[in-house]
């Protein structure tokens, strides 16, 4: 089963996401802060991290700059979701290592479909078709 | 906390994703915590908690019950700058900018009760 990692401190997010993707068959694991996190990707090898940004202990930042420094992590997806939205925050937030940017508040509807476009076409568990 | 979960269902979930009459019920009880955090703030200016209403206010405009209320999230958003300044200076908040700051919030209370052209 595919697994993804959710890393987010808010607990409406982390709520919704979490559904959203359990319902439609994944297998997931969440934290709510970015050293939690961390250890739960070292512990569970998932498919995909999402992650917040703006976290206590370790922010986002710190998560994607260990995990992709780290040979066996480095291969994951990793995307931050994040209610940053200041002029420029998308090209810093992808020029330090995040795979994938999405804004918040998430889309419920869109969510899916975003995060299935990120993934490998063999670990997607839902029939949509990707553009 | 970390852990692992089977799928789940939710009326509480449903409800954050799908009804727009609890989630404008939640928007207004955090617009309510937020101008409570100010009055905090008001009387006893440190960074511990001007640092808890900026998390306050991220967490309130990112939050799923926010979608499509973009111009909500907007004033927010200027309200979460402004604060960070603030904050960044460790520059206390004057009296005038409190008032002001009071009454963004009074308006987004009345907004929050008002469906706006891009709440869906």
């Amino acid at each position: 089963m595919t697994k993804i990692l959710v890393i987010e401190d808010n607990s409406d997010n982390l709520t919704v996401m979490e559904y959203l993707l359990s319902k439609n068959g994944y297998s997931v694991f969440t934290a709510v802060d970015g050293e939690k996190g961390v250890a739960l990707a070292k512990k569970e090898m998932p498919d995909l991290i999402i992650c917040d940004i703006q976290m206590p202990i370790l922010n986002g930042f710190e998560v994607v700059k260990i995990v992709k420094n780290d040979t066996k992590l480095q291969r994951i997806p990793i995307v931050a979701v994040t209610a940053y939205a200041m002029v420029g925050d998308r090209e810093k937030i992808l020029s330090a290592g995040f795979n994938h940017y999405m804004g918040k508040p998430i889309n419920p509807e869109e969510f899916l479909v975003e995060i299935e476009s990120i993934l490998p076409a063999e670990l997607r568990l839902t029939k949509q078709k990707i553009d | 906390m970390t852990k692992i979960l089977p799928p789940v269902d939710s009326d509480d979930i449903l409800k954050m994703i799908e009804d727009d009459d609890y989630k404008e019920t939640i928007i207004y009880k955090r617009l309510t915590e937020i101008e409570n955090g100010i009055k905090i703030l008001k009387n006893n200016y440190d960074q511990e908690n001007i640092s808890s209403l900026i998390t306050m206010i991220h967490n309130f405009r990112g939050s799923p019950i926010m979608f499509g209320r973009n111009s909500l999230i907007q004033v927010a958003q200027q309200l979460e700058v402004s604060l960070k300044q603030h904050f960044d200076q460790n520059k206390p908040i004057a009296p005038d900018e409190y008032d002001e700051i009071q009454k963004l919030i009074i308006l987004m209370k009345e907004e929050s009760l008002t469906k706006d052209a891009s709440h869906k």
